[in-house]
């Protein structure tokens, strides 16, 4: 080749090359023109939210569930400070265990779907048939960690998690996505995001089928009774039953001032993970439908210095089980099964809630937030079909067959067909009375048709300390309403209801600390104290105010954004609390949890993602002999690629990913001499590896 | 008197409409061709872009000839499609490719959006609109909240930001306030400058403006000095770069992509009237405010965190 042809070859290729890079526009340039990339979806239209009275909080938001890979709201659940998700052997329910308050069935943590409760009023809880909750159609999750009754009423004890689904302006178009992976699990989504007949529309469907991770049970309380009665009808050792299929759909509809948003939740085939009595139950299911709707007003201009907003709300929950409480061939005090345990309740509730609110700008330095409303909770059905009876012995309860399957619906439910009114109104200032001062007070007042009036007042005072640090002091106090579980359970001589029962009530004390180290790194640290008094317990077989507890703990998080391409976030909690009547650690919680996730950039498309998480020091009862749970840490690894060809997204994602034994603690014992249902503890998924693939069309 | 008043006004305003209507009539029996060119960029970037363009199919009625501009795309590509298309106005959107912005611009109507622009391209005769928000905008915003304030001071590098300055003395001058412009050349002199400024003035009267792009300065060593002296004595500061509000400045505007698209498909509409046109800032009225430093602020009105800003800090996220 003669050297000028090599010449103009070598600069047309360079041409070419510099042609192509030069017109190559990347993110970051975008990212200094704007500054911050949350900057674009608020220039698209997305609404600010009025301020809360300071609270120490967590905010994740889709971007970030996304890039930890997440497929279920527990798995972002987990990684709050001070927030661990802990699970009951029936139906592996999650228990969101915050600060050390925790309990079987849960009702001490308020979940709020767009600011609306979807507590069942039967267990305060979720539901028994929860099924867990998928994330692609949430925004963002906002955790409030300590109380939040002097604002959302009843429940908001332990903690508040409200999730925020997203608008239209957050979906793009048209989106449509798959995963599949370990457990036979299948997810598909379809999403639009857009424009019709003039109203902003949002729609969201999500579709889950899973066999369930399949962990080994080596004992259950069957193979108790076994032992005992000289059986053997457990079906210890054997596999937990996790399966479940679920539908999760939403729409949400807006046009000026007014909101429409329609939800329906549907579990189907919902198995029963160690079982309802902690004996393996492969053949029992539970469905749930549950349905939303609300309307909201809201006018940010609806006088001079007024903000007005009205919602009403409707909530109905139907929760359907068939369970086998105890194998076939079960004999448990006073006969054989030769079916097993058979029971079948149901229960149906409906809620109906008005809300208004009012916020107030017209006095010097002062955020006044007014608001009252009317919730009415109705438990409008209980079903029940069963197979035996429950007589409690000098021995304990015993079970008596039937002889077949009976509806006792008539005769004798374990619940009752009962309604709960509620009023409440509440007030908010925001005083600043002295520059970089300002004192939040509120007091919300609820009364109850049935345990009465409750006041739960919040204060924070928080001072801008200096240019990076602002200081907070926090005292709320909150309350959770007793469950219809606690108040009219009937015909269970287990566990009798108590229609006079008091609320539990918890007050809290916290020092919160939000430090702007740099640009790039935000350190928060917080000490709290809170005491629990009227705790609801089974004492020893009907519902009575009896318990106290206290805690105190630190916690504390940094969130690094290392270089635009590397960050980190990592959180550290200690709590340890102490049961007042036995004077004792309170079991079950950890009493140390480190986390840390970090993110890497690797070139546009691709990204990566680790979390490691560390729970340990989980103490038992002091009943219970056995020795403490072992300490775990897990880790997880997901692999992105965005936009590897025009709208369409990849992922490949490990949960736990060096296949660690992990367990969450089972009940212990009842009483020092009677044996633990499930001695080895409830066993979490090993290993699994899960793909997805999203296309979106705009 | 008051009658002669209302027939100004009935001039006035009759003039506005004819000339109004004359606009569009032309513009209406004209048949131009307009087209667009934008980057190939990922998601959510993408969207930006997305907004500016429908903000120009929104506000023209012109035929609209949109072109991506990726990896695989080269010059003679675009050069060929422009010789095919024949369009009377190109929009370039994005600034990362000067050379071929130039070439273009040498031989078509061009017009430049969503990029920055320095005192070389006003007077080589660019026409556009800056990622800048229009200086008259800002001012009227802290006027709205800290009223007290008479001057602004800015520090710019004459090269880089000279006609916005001049823009905003101006816009200031219409406002009634004073615009105190402190010329430098380096961030070291720069840096002398703002800490004159924090330490040496009454900050009741006194606001400082941050530009969005200047050489001086510097955003990893200087800017966060600037906002702690700020914060020390109190001083109130604005800001261009909406990103330095999360920062601890008091406010910023952010840029209303529907909106620069509809001022594009203006500025193109007056090219092809044969209108002269130069290099305009972006208008917004999307207002970034930081709640934080308004409370430590005195003499700043209450801001309360409503729908009247946009955003507010600070937001807590992990």
């Amino acid at each position: 080749m003669k050297k000028s042809q090599a010449w103009l070859l070598l600069t047309i290729v360079c041409s070419i090359y510099t042609s192509a890079y030069a017109l190559e526009e990347n993110g970051n340039s975008l990212v200094e023109a704007y500054g911050e990339e949350e900057f674009l979806y608020i220039a698209t239209g997305r609404k600010q939210t009025v301020s809360q009275a300071p609270a120490v909080a967590s905010i994740i938001s889709a971007k970030t569930i996304r890039q930890m890979g997440a497929r279920d709201i527990d798995e972002v659940l987990e990684t709050v400070p001070g927030l661990h998700v802990s699970y009951d052997a029936g139906g592996y329910n999650p228990i969101y265990q915050i600060r050390g308050i925790t309990s079987s069935f849960n009702p001490q943590v308020l979940m709020l779907i767009n600011g609306v409760p979807i507590t069942n009023i039967f267990t305060g809880n979720r539901s028994q048939a929860w099924g867990g909750m998928p994330v692609e159609n949430i925004s963002r999750i906002e955790v409030i960690r300590g109380p939040g009754s002097a604002l959302y009423g009843a429940d908001a004890f332990a903690g508040t998690i409200n999730i925020i689904t997203k608008n239209s302006t957050e979906i793009d178009g048209f989106e449509i996505g798959a995963s599949a992976g370990s457990f036979d699990e299948y997810r598909g989504w379809l999403q639009y995001g857009g424009s019709l007949a003039g109203w902003k529309t949002a729609f969201s469907a999500q579709v889950l089928d899973t066999h369930g991770q399949h962990e080994k049970i080596d004992a259950d309380l069957q193979t108790a009774l076994d032992t005992g009665f000289g059986t053997s009808a457990s079906l210890a050792p054997g596999s937990l039953n996790l399966g479940r299929q679920s539908l999760d759909t939403r729409i949400d509809i807006s046009k000026d001032n007014w909101q429409i948003r329609l939800g329906y939740q549907g579990r189907r085939h919902g198995e029963t993970g160690a079982g309802l009595f902690q004996a393996l139950d492969p053949a029992g299911e539970a469905d749930a439908d549950r349905y939303n709707a609300d309307i909201t007003y809201l006018n940010n201009n609806f006088s001079e210095n007024w903000d007005f907003k009205a919602q009403y709300s409707f909530f109905n929950t139907v929760t359907k089980t068939d369970l086998v409480l105890l194998p076939p061939g079960a004999f448990a005090g006073a006969g054989v099964f030769p079916d097993g345990v058979i029971g079948e309740p149901d229960v149906y509730e409906r809620h109906n809630r008005i809300d208004l609110s009012a916020f107030y700008t017209g006095f010097q330095n002062h955020d006044l937030r007014i608001g009252g409303g009317f919730h009415h909770q109705d438990q409008y059905k209980i079903e029940e079909k069963k197979n035996f009876d429950t007589i409690l012995t000098m021995f304990g309860p015993v079970l008596i067959p039937k002889g077949s399957v009976e509806d006792v619906t008539n005769t004798m439910p374990f619940n009752q067909e009962k309604t709960r009114k509620i009023y409440y109104g509440f007030v908010q200032d925001a005083w600043d009375f002295a520059p970089d001062w300002t004192l939040t007070a509120g007091l919300r007042y609820d009364h109850y048709s049935d345990f009465g009036n409750t006041f739960n007042p919040r204060l924070a005072l928080v001072w801008q300390t200096s240019y990076r640090l602002t200081s907070k002091l926090l005292y709320g106090r909150s309350f959770r309403a007793p469950s219809f579980a606690e108040q009219f359970n009937i015909n269970n001589p287990v566990a009798l209801g108590n229609p006079d029962l008091d609320p539990e009530t918890i007050d809290t004390y916290e020092i919160a600390f939000d430090y702007t180290a740099t640009d790039d790194l935000k350190i928060g640290f917080n000490v709290f104290y809170y005491k629990m008094a009227d705790i609801i317990r089974f004492n020893p077989t009907t519902a009575e105010n009896t318990g106290k507890q206290t805690g105190h703990g630190v916690e504390l998080e940094a969130n690094w954004k290392a270089t635009k391409k590397l960050s980190f976030y990592g959180n550290y909690a200690y709590q340890s609390s102490e049961d007042k009547d036995s004077h004792s650690d309170v079991a079950n919680a950890p009493t140390q949890q480190l986390y840390l996730r970090t993110n890497y950039e690797l070139t546009p498309i691709w990204s990566v993602n680790s979390q490691i998480n560390h729970v340990r020091d989980r103490k038992r009862t002091s009943i219970d002999l056995r020795p403490e749970i072992d300490d775990y840490t897990v880790v997880n690894l997901t692999l992105r690629a965005r936009e590897f060809a025009p709208g369409f997204e990849f992922a490949v994602s490990a949960r736990n990913l060096f296949d660690e034994d992990t367990r969450e603690p089972s009940e212990g014992p009842a009483s020092p001499i009677s044996p633990v249902s499930i001695p080895n503890d409830l066993p979490l998924a090993g290993r699994g590896l899960f793909v997805e693939l999203r296309k979106s069309f705009n | 008197m008051y009658l002669k008043k209302l027939l100004k006004i009935f001039v006035f305003v009759a003039f506005f409409c004819v000339t109004a209507l004359a606009d569009d009539a032309l513009l209406a029996n004209a048949n131009f061709k307009i087209t667009v060119f934008y980057p190939d960029v990922r998601k959510p970037y993408s969207d930006f872009f997305k907004t500016i363009i429908s903000g120009i199919k929104e506000q023209s009625n012109q035929s609209i000839h949109l072109q991506i501009i990726d990896k695989s795309t080269n010059e003679s590509d675009i050069f060929e499609s422009l010789q095919q298309n024949k369009p009377d106005v190109v929009i370039l959107l994005g600034g990362n490719f000067k050379p071929l912005q130039d070439k273009i611009a040498a031989s078509y109507n061009t017009i430049h959006g969503a990029t920055f622009f320095n005192n070389k391209d006003a007077l080589n005769g660019r026409v556009g609109i800056s990622m800048d928000p229009e200086p008259a905008q800002l001012f009227t915003e802290l006027i709205k909240i800290h009223p007290a304030i008479k001057k602004i001071h800015v520090v710019f590098e004459a090269n880089s930001n000279g006609w916005l300055i001049q823009r905003a003395a101006q816009a200031a001058k219409n406002k009634g306030l004073i615009l105190v412009s402190h010329e430098a050349s380096s961030t070291q002199q720069a840096a002398l400058i703002y800490r004159e400024l924090a330490r040496n003035n009454n900050h009741s009267e006194n606001a400082l403006w941050l530009l969005h792009h200047d050489p001086t300065l510097d955003t990893k060593s200087l800017l966060p000095r600037i906002l702690a002296d700020a914060w020390k004595y109190k001083q109130v500061v604005i800001s261009s770069n909406p990103s330095h509000v999360r920062r601890g400045a008091l406010l910023s505007l952010l840029p209303d992509n529907q909106k620069i698209g509809q001022d594009l498909a203006l500025v193109a509409n007056n090219m092809l009237n044969g209108q002269k046109i130069n290099i305009e800032p972006m208008r917004t009225s999307l207002v970034v405010a930081n709640i934080r430093t308004a409370k430590h602020l005195s003499g700043t009105i209450r801001l309360q965190q409503k729908n009247n800003f946009a955003l507010t800090y600070p937001r807590k996220n992990n």
